[in-house]
């Protein structure tokens, strides 16, 4: 569990959500949405397919403009500051998104040329990481055109830590990873928040968010529509895919 | 089998364009076939009538004619082939489904046949009603002629079925070489654009001279006569539908349904060959150690890897980039010649300065087109447009490396010709360096509007080029009628392409302007695929 779980009134929030409001032409798709996520803590945001859980993170790391609102990162605003805000996080999206025309370690290369990795960092990050995903550093040299759907998901997964952000955002990270990847970035997740730094993930996969997460958010209509410490309240991990089923109207 | 065929016909011809650009795309298509075939009898029927006299010339010369053509639709026919049976997203979509190889083969066999029918009607059918026509043949002629294409499928498609496997593994090799790829995409465009010289040259001779006669001797002509004893197949079958020999019959259905069964042959192994190998490749490639570079080099790199490994980009922008000076001198130098000789330099002089104008026009067309394969700025980036959104670097930096690689690329290029055109004498120094200048405008706005269309790309739909396209010829055709109407007025030559020059650049700075404030809140707009 977080080493801070009980202290995050006392610790200035790394990801701050303040009424953010999103549509799609007439479609209203966050209404108002509040959110404080903290260091040292695994925050999982969940909901039912479509409700808005990728819209917010891409506002979040600034890649959707936003009808109104504001979003912080470690106290830069995405949108009045959005390079030293594009700075805090390392961001995995559900698709891979890295350029087949490369080879993984000319991606990885320009991932840390852009984020001013020293030479050392880089080499001594790469390594790890590559080692800890199971990623064959041989691979490397290939293009990622080449790559398996899970290859491209773990190339992504090292270059968003190559930098060694202090906000590590990942949707749906375990697409197309095989079962020992999997268990390799829960526990990754893991301990990235044991070293005081922030992770913020969305997944389907209940059973994932309620074993690891220390909060978790459920999305609907727009807004959070619950918030559960997971810590202050263990039986809620046993209980979670229920009241995801009840905010949907779905209990038996 | 016939679903598999209608799948054939809507990866071909099936596209993301809308409707009206459909419709749009298909008149210009329609319009460029109807223009050619006019052209191709048109000179066929000229050609034919100046030596109908001379016995065997006619026949001859059609054997010729076919023969071109032949090749060319074998070389369709090859590149059909290659898109149909090596088309890995195919292969993986029937490789789990309950479709046997027979199944398969028969389908893109049988697409292969309709496309070659198709073809060889549009460009061969006209060559035998002009043909006919000219020598009275009776309307049986025609119904026959009908079965042609039939005749030269098993020929022609056999061969390019031979051919189609070597040169899948040639094109995979080139592809992974970098210089490879770039040294054959030039020198296939250098003896295009010999192949193009030495034609455009017998236009001009044509044209210029007005004198078929000269392009035909006795000599030239009995060199026809006996060239079409090697022109095979073309000579068997003319022997066939023209002559009315039968004994050529037998011999050209073994040699050509040989040639089909022996391509077809290695066709099936291919495709079977094919659908077993993995994509990975793997490259023993030393780990090389990294060097921290500049987030300006970093994205200048990756906008270099996107281009350099594009096959597109290099065969149809880089390739012709390095050819434009020559082109560019086989072109001007031949109008030159054109509006300089005969009736027509009575015309043109009607308007001073005409040919500097069309010389600088040329160059802007040349310019503009080419430059065409090079503005898929966005598009290019597909699903990583998330990274140009989620990289700390502004977006200014990054849409300014964005098209000042191509648009640097095209002035080097710009520059080079110039300087060709200059020395060989072709154009003087001044005309050159307005040239030059006039280009380069039109490059900077044909650039800008096509980030802006890049940049308006919404909800997956393809980008809309009707602006940037409307500009391309719209500033070049504004600029030479300025010119031409400054001209009248006696001013000298180098005022009125100044005058042409300033009201292109007012016309170009309004779209310009409207980007450069825009641009941020495009950027922002700009959806990033999920």
């Amino acid at each position: 569990m977080s080493v801070n779980e009980n202290n995050n009134q006392t610790k200035t929030p790394s990801i701050v959500i303040t009424e953010l409001h999103k549509s799609y032409g007439k479609k209203q798709v966050l209404k108002g949405l509040n959110l404080e996520v903290f260091p040292g803590e695994l925050f999982g945001f969940i909901g039912k397919n479509g409700i808005g859980k990728s819209t917010t993170i891409d506002c979040v790391i600034g890649s959707k403009k936003f009808n109104s609102g504001t979003i912080t990162l470690n106290g830069y605003d995405i949108k009045a500051e959005p390079l030293l805000a594009k700075s805090q996080f390392g961001y995995v999206a559900s698709e891979p998104s890295c350029y087949d025309v490369m080879t993984g370690y000319e991606y990885l290369e320009f991932i840390a040329s852009i984020y001013n990795v020293s030479e050392g960092d880089f080499v001594r990050n790469m390594r790890y990481l590559c080692n800890r995903l199971k990623l064959d550093q041989k691979e490397l040299g290939n293009r990622i055109a080449n790559y398996s759907h899970g290859m491209k998901q773990k190339l992504c997964l090292v270059g968003s830590l190559l930098y060694n952000p202090s906000i590590w955002i990942l949707d749906e990270p375990t697409v197309g990873l095989d079962i020992m990847a999997v268990e390799e970035l829960k526990r990754m997740m893991r301990e990235y928040a044991n070293h005081g730094k922030t992770v913020f993930v969305t997944s389907h996969n209940i059973d994932l968010v309620s074993r690891l997460c220390d909060r978790v958010a459920i999305i609907n209509e727009g807004q959070v529509a619950v918030l559960y410490d997971l810590n202050k309240e263990p039986n809620r991990r046993l209980h979670l895919s229920r009241a995801f089923m009840k905010i949907y109207g779905e209990e038996e | 089998m016939i679903n598999l065929l209608i799948k054939d016909f809507r990866l071909m011809f099936g596209n993301k364009q809308s409707a009206s650009q459909r419709i749009i795309s298909g008149i210009f298509s329609v319009l460029f076939f109807v223009a050619f075939i006019v052209i191709e009898v048109f000179l066929f029927r000229t050609i034919l009538k100046t030596i109908k006299d001379i016995k065997y010339a006619s026949t001859a010369f059609l054997t010729v004619f076919l023969l071109i053509t032949t090749i060319f639709i074998t070389i369709g026919n090859l590149f059909q082939a290659k898109r149909l049976f090596f088309d890995a997203k195919d292969i993986e979509q029937l490789s789990n489904r309950p479709v046997s190889n027979t199944q398969i083969i028969m389908s893109k066999l049988l697409y292969l046949f309709l496309i070659h029918y198709a073809t060889s009607l549009m460009f061969e059918y006209p060559l035998f009603v002009a043909y006919g026509l000219l020598a009275n043949k009776m309307p049986m002629f025609y119904y026959l002629c009908l079965f042609y294409p039939v005749a030269t499928f098993f020929f022609s498609m056999g061969v390019a079925l031979l051919l189609v496997y070597p040169l899948w593994l040639f094109t995979k090799f080139i592809k992974r070489h970098f210089w490879l790829e770039m040294s054959v995409s030039l020198v296939l465009i250098c003896g295009l654009t010999i192949v193009y010289s030495y034609v455009l040259d017998i236009f001009i001779k044509l044209v210029a001279n007005n004198d078929l006669l000269s392009l035909f001797s006795q000599e030239s002509i009995n060199g026809f006569i006996k060239f079409q004893n090697y022109a095979f197949p073309v000579n068997f079958l003319v022997d066939i539908f023209f002559n009315k020999h039968a004994r050529a019959l037998f011999p050209y259905l073994c040699i050509s349904l040989g040639v089909f069964a022996l391509g077809l042959s290695v066709a099936i192994f291919a495709f079977g060959d094919v659908r077993n190998i993995s994509s990975s490749t793997t490259v023993n490639q030393k780990e090389r150690p990294y060097k921290s570079t500049s987030v300006t080099t970093a994205l200048i790199k990756k906008e270099f890897s996107l281009i350099g490994k594009n096959s597109d980009f290099i065969f149809s922008y880089t390739g012709l980039l390095i050819a434009q000076p020559l082109l560019l001198y086989f072109v001007t130098k031949s109008m030159n010649t054109v509006l300089g000789s005969g009736t027509i330099q009575y015309f043109a002089k009607l308007v001073p300065g005409l040919v500097d104008y069309v010389d600088i026009l040329l160059m802007m067309l040349f310019t503009v087109i080419i430059n065409q394969g090079a503005n898929s700025y966005i598009t290019m980036e597909e699903r990583t447009i998330k990274n140009m959104k989620t990289i700390p670097v502004p977006f200014g930096k990054q849409l300014f490396i964005k098209v000042a690689i191509p648009f640097g690329l095209s002035t080097v290029s710009l520059i080079v010709s110039c300087l060709v055109l200059w020395l060989t004498k072709t154009i003087t120094l001044q005309l050159a360096l307005f040239a030059f200048l006039i280009s380069v405008v039109l490059l900077f706005v044909f650039q800008i509007i096509s980030l802006w269309e890049e940049l308006s790309i919404r909800h997956g739909k393809p980008r809309t080029s009707s602006m940037s396209t409307l500009f391309a010829y719209l500033l070049p055709i504004v600029y030479a009628v300025t010119a031409i109407i400054l001209s009248y007025t006696g001013l000298p030559t180098a005022v009125t392409i100044l005058g042409g020059l300033g009201v292109i650049t007012v016309i170009g700075a309004v779209p310009v302007i409207i980007v450069f404030t825009r641009a941020n809140d495009l950027f922002l707009s700009l959806e990033a695929i999920n």
